[in-house]
């Protein structure tokens, strides 16, 4: 039984090597591969050796490590134990591929092995991840212990993560069998009434976070995290959790060896359990087998329904009634709002955001009564990161314009239009979408400028209304300019940007990955040059006539400088809009051209 | 009416297409055939404007399709093989989608007959993802009619359609056609082409082999014998050796301006016999048959017609 299972498992992973060595003969996948293995190399494995490498962080305690962790296990199993039990029919399932059930399912083989063999292919894959985990965390210089104790407490962790899922839907199905659906609603509004009692908890026991203080903010917040923890849920109901985040916390060998047995007691409750329970799983197992052998011929051939993962698409309303006549971009704008109202819905965005801030303002209220001042800095500082992650990875995400279409391109070149008007309608929807969510960053950033945070003074008010208004104005065009190098990426290379959305795994596939987004950041950097040293000429130029203005007339010098700089900004603003404009409708002239000329079927032949 | 000379497609160094030229009028339905990897879909793909072609000319209702790609694709619909739909939107959202692509003000009140003839009205609401793949293919019909094409171009129209809707889809052709629409069909269903097709184009290898009326290409092959199948024809006209038709005259020059019957008959004059050409497709490989032209047609009252379909 184990022969043949590792017999299936090396020759699947020799089989797959020589796949993917075979594509390196190509030179995109070649050049991929070598971006990607440097990339390894540089961020995982140069820092193996390195014993003091990376920030010089204060090192966190294995107490508080292991209370923090074991929290957030905690939080894991309670979402999976929600899950194992909201199913519509608690059917008992394991992962088994299509070819598994047709092979082994007839095979004469029994329950018990069957689930042994599940449980020994799904350690391959834990002990894979284990060593993915091992190489991301002993990067980490605030960690106590090595390599050898992060890969087996990381293995220890994620193996009762899969067992305590198999033996929660084990019993969830039992349960289902001898009580009836009326216990696993039951069930559910049970682990909603704990999940309350946990949050009140932590409410009620909330206490201002220590100072920001360089380099021990890691080991001051996850001491501090621990005592609240402590404090809101006592060690008692922390307990088993902790033991089993306890070996990857230990410090020393000797406390990895006292560690590990008691991490181990929860796993082997869960084994027993799915060994134990005598549960049917072959109809579950065969119908998620089947589930998933579509999903993959979907992600296979780019469908939308297996890139964004096995959801179900539905009929979704119209954004807004579409006449028969006028703007044909239009049509696109719609189409594309239909099709991504699949995984967003700006209904539930509104609630997550409120929700959301309401709880962290009046966290903030509880714990730091103060002005709205001292929370100006974090704002901008957040707002900041928020808006450079969204200008980088945004138009690599977001990608419901041409990209997603790229295998309807026949039936798009088909349709009575000038490419550039398909290629500049196909990008509307990603362009609102990203504006949407820079307004709202531009929109925090204005609430700090203007909430008596004194660095921001420095200002006068209407440069800085002046200011917000020509950075609202500029968001548009700019993300525009973003979304072509992508869509260009994909139009020149569409084999290679198909590649990148069907196939998951390889180092190439990391690599091209990376090579689109360094390459896409440097494109709009050159892109926006232009229009940044213009606007900074415009901007010089500028202070320098008010100066000579000022000393011409010196009365009333503060409301002339204000209006100075309003004017400079202004004048930038026109500059900028005036280059990244041209430089935008260059772009999607050029792309339209491109698409008219392309020829899909024959750019895909492997 | 569609117009193609010296039409040719390259992909690098491999012509798929070789000088083709054939002319479609306002009623007259083509029947593109070939064996497999002929060139029939990248002559299909190139005429509706969807992949660039290498050289030649092509005028779709009187648009070039080079010149003004626009204006002509607007006078066109191109049904695919393999029916190509937006996953997220449902029946009626592809046919308002696309009613906007081609300014179609009043769709709707052209939308729901299509569909009622279609037989999709109570699939309306669904997704692509709900329906089978002859539904799917009867939207696609639904999405390209919208707009009331002058040119139409079908690529294995009939693939995964039921008896009942291949009998309603070759209606609908032959319909349409007759309303004044020129069609070019492409299928290996050689009945469909017996019973819908005015005239027939056979290509091999990107190259014409033969072109006319039914009546004229049973005749160049049948070698003087009655009750030959189309089949048979087809399979002479593209056996190895056979003969490729060189750039000539196109057959249906004066047989094309007359009315002509579903089996590519003219009623009125008849068409004159071609002599048979070789007595069997093998022989006739370095024989040139003789080509129908305004010069070389027969006297059609004293000859009688070829057999076109199995007695």
């Amino acid at each position: 039984m184990i022969r043949a299972l590792l017999y299936l498992r090396s020759v699947s992973l020799r089989n797959r090597i020589a796949g993917a060595a075979r594509r390196l003969r190509q030179p995109k996948y070649l050049a991929s591969f070598v971006v990607g293995a440097l990339y390894c190399y540089f961020f995982f494995l140069r820092r193996m050796h390195l014993t003091s490498g990376g920030l010089p962080l204060a090192a966190i305690t294995p107490a508080a490590l292991a209370t923090v962790g074991g929290a957030l296990l905690l939080i894991a199993l309670l979402a999976r134990t929600a899950l194992a039990w909201n199913a519509s029919s608690a059917e008992a399932r394991l992962k088994f591929s299509d070819a598994e059930v047709a092979f082994l399912f007839p095979a004469p083989l029994s329950r018990r092995r069957l689930i042994h063999f599940h449980l020994l292919g799904s350690q391959l894959s834990i002990l894979l991840t284990s060593v993915a985990f091992t190489l991301l965390t002993n990067r980490w210089s605030f960690l106590g212990g090595n390599a050898l104790t992060h890969a087996v407490g990381w293995w220890i962790i994620l193996s009762t993560f899969s067992l305590f899922g198999n033996a929660m839907n084990f019993v969830a199905s039992r349960t289902q069998q001898l009580f009836g659906s009326g216990l696993r609603r039951r069930v559910l509004t049970g682990l909603l009434v704990l999940t309350f009692i946990l949050v009140r908890a932590l409410w009620k026991t909330a206490q201002p976070p220590p100072d920001f203080v360089p380099g021990d903010f890691v080991s001051g917040y996850a001491g501090y995290m621990a005592a609240w923890l402590q404090s809101a849920l006592g060690s008692g109901v922390l307990l088993i959790f902790r033991w089993i985040v306890a070996p990857f916390a230990a410090p020393t060998i000797h406390a990895f060896a006292l560690a590990v047995g008691p991490a181990l007691l929860l796993p082997a409750i869960c084994y027993a359990a799915v060994i134990l329970l005598e549960v049917p799983f072959r109809e579950g197992s065969m119908a998620s087998a089947q589930r998933r052998a579509e999903f993959v011929a979907a992600r296979r051939t780019g469908s939308p329904s297996g890139v964004r993962g096995a959801v179900k698409l539905r009929a979704r309303k119209s954004p807004f009634q579409l006449r028969g006549q006028g703007r044909p971009e239009m049509a696109f704008l719609w189409k594309n709002l239909i099709g991504i109202q699949s995984w967003f819905n700006w209904r539930i965005l509104a609630i997550l955001l409120g929700t959301g801030a309401f709880f962290i303002l009046t966290l903030l209220r509880k714990t730091h009564p103060t002005t709205a001042a001292a929370y100006a800095p974090l704002v901008l500082i957040t707002a900041a990161f928020a808006a450079f992650y969204v200008m980088l990875l945004g138009p690599q995400l977001v990608r419901q314009d041409l990209r997603s279409d790229l295998l309807n391109a026949d039936l798009l070149k088909g349709y009575p239009l000038p490419g550039w008007q398909i290629v500049f309608g196909q990008m509307l929807t990603p362009a609102i979408l990203l504006t949407g969510m820079l307004w709202l960053l531009a929109l925090a950033v204005g609430w700090a400028a203007f909430s008596g945070y004194s660095a921001a003074e420095v200002f006068s008010a209407g440069t800085r209304l002046t200011l917000l208004g020509c950075i609202g104005i500029v968001i548009p065009p700019v993300v525009i300019l973003q979304l072509v190098v992508p869509n260009a990426a994909a139009l020149l290379f569409p084999a290679w940007h198909q590649t990148t959305r069907t196939r998951a795994g390889g180092v190439e596939a990391m690599g091209q990955r990376l090579i689109f987004t360094l390459g896409q950041f440097l494109m709009v950097a050159i892109a926006l040059l232009p229009a940044v040293v213009v606007a900074a000429l415009v901007v010089l130029a500028s202070n320098g006539w008010s100066y000579i203005l000022a000393a011409a007339n010196s009365a009333d010098g503060a409301s002339a400088d204000s209006a100075h700089h309003s004017v400079a900004l202004i004048l930038a603003t026109i500059c900028v809009l005036g280059i990244v404009l041209g430089e935008v409708g260059v772009g999607i002239w050029w792309l339209g051209k491109r698409f008219e000329r392309l020829d899909i079927a024959s750019e895909l032949k492997p | 009416m569609i117009e193609v000379q010296g039409l040719t497609k390259r992909y690098g160094t491999f012509t798929a297409v070789q000088d083709l030229s054939f002319t479609v009028r306002p009623g007259e339905v083509l029947g593109l055939v070939g064996p497999n990897g002929a060139g029939k879909t990248s002559t299909l793909r190139s005429l509706a404007g969807i992949i660039p072609f290498s050289s030649g000319s092509v005028s779709i209702a009187g648009n070039d399709l080079a010149a003004d790609p626009v204006a002509a694709k607007r006078r066109l619909a191109f049904f695919p093989d393999e029916p190509r739909l937006f996953d997220y939107l449902t029946v009626r959202q592809h046919l308002a989608f696309v009613a906007r692509i081609y300014g179609v003000a009043d769709y709707e009140s052209r939308a729901q007959p299509l569909l009622e003839e279609l037989e999709i009205a109570d699939k309306a609401d669904l997704l692509p993802g709900e329906l089978s793949r002859g539904m799917k293919q009867k939207l696609v019909i639904a999405c390209g009619l919208l707009h009331e094409p002058s040119v139409m171009f079908f690529d294995e129209p009939l693939t995964g359609l039921d008896p009942l809707g291949i009998r309603r889809m070759k209606d609908s052709i032959m319909r349409r056609a007759q309303a004044g629409a020129a069609v070019v069909l492409s299928s290996h269903l050689l009945h469909l082409l017996q019973e819908v097709c005015t005239h027939v184009l056979i290509v091999k290898q990107g190259q014409k082999i033969a072109h006319g009326t039914l009546a004229e290409v049973v005749a160049r092959y049948s070698g003087g014998q009655l009750g030959v199948s189309l089949e048979e024809i087809f399979l002479r006209a593209t056996a190895d050796g056979s003969p490729v038709e060189a750039a000539s005259p196109p057959l249906i020059s004066t047989a094309a301006a007359q009315p002509q019957t579903p089996l590519g008959l003219c009623p009125e004059s008849g068409e004159p016999p071609l002599p048979p050409p070789n007595p069997s497709a093998e022989s006739s490989a370095n024989a040139e048959p003789p080509l129908l032209s305004p010069e070389s047609g027969g006297d059609a009252a004293s000859t009688p017609e070829p057999p076109l379909l199995p007695q």
